[in-house]
């Protein structure tokens, strides 16, 4: 009795779950073999980009060139008058009687330092970037916030990781635009401190940070580290924006202000 | 035919080594689902207590990150290459923060494809081990093959309906795995979780993980995915096994010949990675699910086109040679 039953059953069942298997496979298999077959497009793309970004640069050839590199700090992200760094520091040497200054932000939001070493190996900017009077460089905060840890053991496990791998990549970073551009002051924004007491763990790990920072500004040619950790200590109500992690436009303008007085002294 | 396969069949099912398999999967399955709801609650515990007294908030997190990633797609610097990932990111993102459900929490379907991923190295070989190397080798032990061989009908239709008989089973057992998965560890997590956005279509290229073509979906579409992988695997395995039964008079050494060769095959991988010859031996191919999911790849130069044509010439050749031995063999028990 069971086997008369079990027999059909069987082999009903086997035989509908073979096909779906093997229906499976051959999706998978195409899945797989499309990402392969259509991988040449991108590269046009990127020749696109390129010619336009030589044409734009072209037209801004006089006067001094100031460029900003990096994450949302870079960017401005939480300035209310959107201006970030760039602009900012071009108003305060417009104060000085120099003239045709002009500002090209690459920053993109987000970016963490490996993402900004793949953005300055895909060369689309090379052209802005060797024209360069003064770069300014914010790297750095996501790799340190995205740190992922269970306790405090894997942070600093994790820690030491990010750490290397920031510091390879900030002298990767570096080098590419040294090859590109000799003459250019560059200028690398320290990290300050969000949490103030929360976290004092974190404040530890943020403070080597900029001591890696530091020393690599120190070991390369021309490089000025604008410290902002002591500038926000003290001021972090008002320096931070609403959402408590980027700077206010205070806090853009005291940043900015702090780069000016390193590059420039006071006048 | 017919007759002759579903007596296989019947034969295999009314063995205990059935009940034994569905224990082992019943038993393992519980444990590690077991051990990852453990985990997991271990690790809410843990972050709520560093973050004080408040809960631990994804949700602020995962907003936090979608925004991020919109402000960078809105940047018109952002290389060609990254848009097509951000983008697939920002979806996955919205369908997690829309139906409240936090990206790390366990589900059924999330644990049965990497029970799989897990197990097919070592467990699911095991099982079509224990279920397949007695197949042949077992009549000649247990001295049965005389009577099965005195029937009016060809050798090869015998070895034939055995090896049909096999892929069904195995087929079977494929999709009890997947079942059985999914429903215990249900019980442990109590989500299924079958609608979840998964990415999938990683590919290496020139030694970096290229996912700009990068395929979004359903969770149960790529379990379906995984599992017919993991199915082809299983037959390549039962034929493979098929012959060593062949070869081999007595079940005990037909299981150790296979585990010896599943273990050093591990062996090769880590110690003789830079042998070329190593790529072609049938154990270093069995990782079939992790084409899809773009992990790290220990030897260079193997896609899952190149694996799936060799698993294929170890089926096939095995098939061949089984089926020659055995027109050929003299039965002297």
């Amino acid at each position: 009795m069971f086997k008369k039953i079990i027999w059909p059953i069987l082999s009903f069942l086997s035989i509908s779950l073979a096909i779906v298997f093997i229906f499976g496979f051959i999706f998978s298999i195409n899945i797989d073999k499309g990402t392969q077959e259509d991988f040449i497009e991108p590269i046009e793309g990127e020749d696109n980009s390129l010619e336009t970004n030589n044409e734009s640069s072209e037209n801004e050839r006089d006067g001094l060139q100031i460029l900003v590199l990096g994450d949302s700090i870079g960017f401005g992200v939480g300035d209310k008058s959107n201006k970030g760094i760039g602009i900012r520091y071009k108003e305060l040497i417009n104060k000085e009687e120099i003239k045709d200054v002009a500002v090209t932000n690459l920053s993109v939001p987000g970016y963490e330092s490996g993402d900004l070493l793949t953005f300055l190996e895909s060369k689309q900017n090379n052209s802005l970037i060797s024209k360069a009077d003064i770069i300014i460089i914010s790297i750095g905060g996501n790799d340190l916030n995205n740190i992922e840890y269970e306790d405090t053991l894997s942070l600093d496990v994790n820690f030491k990781e990010t750490i290397k791998s920031y510091k390879e990549n900030l002298q990767d970073v570096i080098n590419i635009v040294r090859n590109l551009n000799e003459s250019a002051q560059l200028a690398i924004i320290g990290l300050y401190d969000p949490y103030s007491q929360e976290e004092p763990q974190k404040t530890r790990l943020l403070l080597e940070w900029n001591y890696e920072t530091r020393l690599i500004a120190y070991l390369n040619y021309d490089i000025a580290y604008i410290p902002t950790y002591e500038l926000f200590k003290y001021h972090l109500d008002s320096y931070l924006s609403e959402d408590e992690f980027h700077p206010s436009s205070d806090g853009y303008q005291a940043i900015t202000q702090e780069l000016f007085n390193i590059l420039n002294g006071i006048y | 035919m017919i007759s002759l396969i579903q007596n296989e069949v019947i034969k295999l099912l009314l063995k205990k080594k059935m009940i034994l398999i569905l224990l082992l999967l019943l038993i393992f399955i519980s444990l590690f689902s077991y051990g990852e709801k453990y985990t997991y609650d271990k690790n809410l515990e843990r972050l709520e207590n560093l973050s004080g007294d408040m809960n631990y908030d994804w949700k602020n997190l995962a907003t936090q990150r979608l925004s991020d990633l919109e402000k960078r797609l809105n940047s018109s610097y952002i290389p060609d290459e990254g848009i097509a990932s951000i983008e697939i990111e920002i979806e996955q993102l919205n369908y997690f923060i829309e139906n409240d459900i936090n990206p790390i929490t366990p589900s059924a379907a999330k644990f049965s494809v990497e029970f799989v991923e897990q197990g097919i190295l070592m467990f699911i070989p095991l099982l079509i081990v224990i279920l397949a190397a007695d197949l042949v080798s077992g009549e000649f032990s247990s001295k049965t093959i005389k009577v099965l061989l005195t029937r009016a009908v060809p050798r090869w239709k015998i070895l034939l309906s055995k090896f049909i008989a096999l892929i069904m089973i195995t087929t079977i057992l494929i999709s009890i795995i997947g079942v059985l998965s999914s429903i215990v560890s249900f019980l442990f997590f109590q989500r299924w979780g079958f609608n979840e956005p998964v990415a999938t279509g990683f590919s290496l290229i020139q030694g970096s993980l290229n996912s700009d073509y990068v395929v979004l979906v359903t969770r149960f579409q790529y379990m379906l995915l995984i599992y017919s992988l993991v199915w082809y695997v299983s037959i390549v395995l039962s034929s493979i096994t098929l012959l060593i039964s062949v070869l081999v008079n007595n079940s005990a050494s037909a299981i150790g010949i296979l585990m010896a060769a599943l273990i050093s095959g591990q062996f090769l991988q880590f110690f003789l990675s830079d042998w070329t010859l190593v790529k072609y031996f049938f154990v270093t191919n069995l990782n079939l699910t992790h084409y899809l999911t773009g992990s790290y790849q220990i030897i260079e130069g193997m896609s899952l086109e190149f694996s799936i044509v060799v698993l294929s010439l170890w089926a096939f050749l095995s098939l061949f040679v089984s089926f020659q031995v055995f027109n050929r063999k003299d039965v002297l028990v």
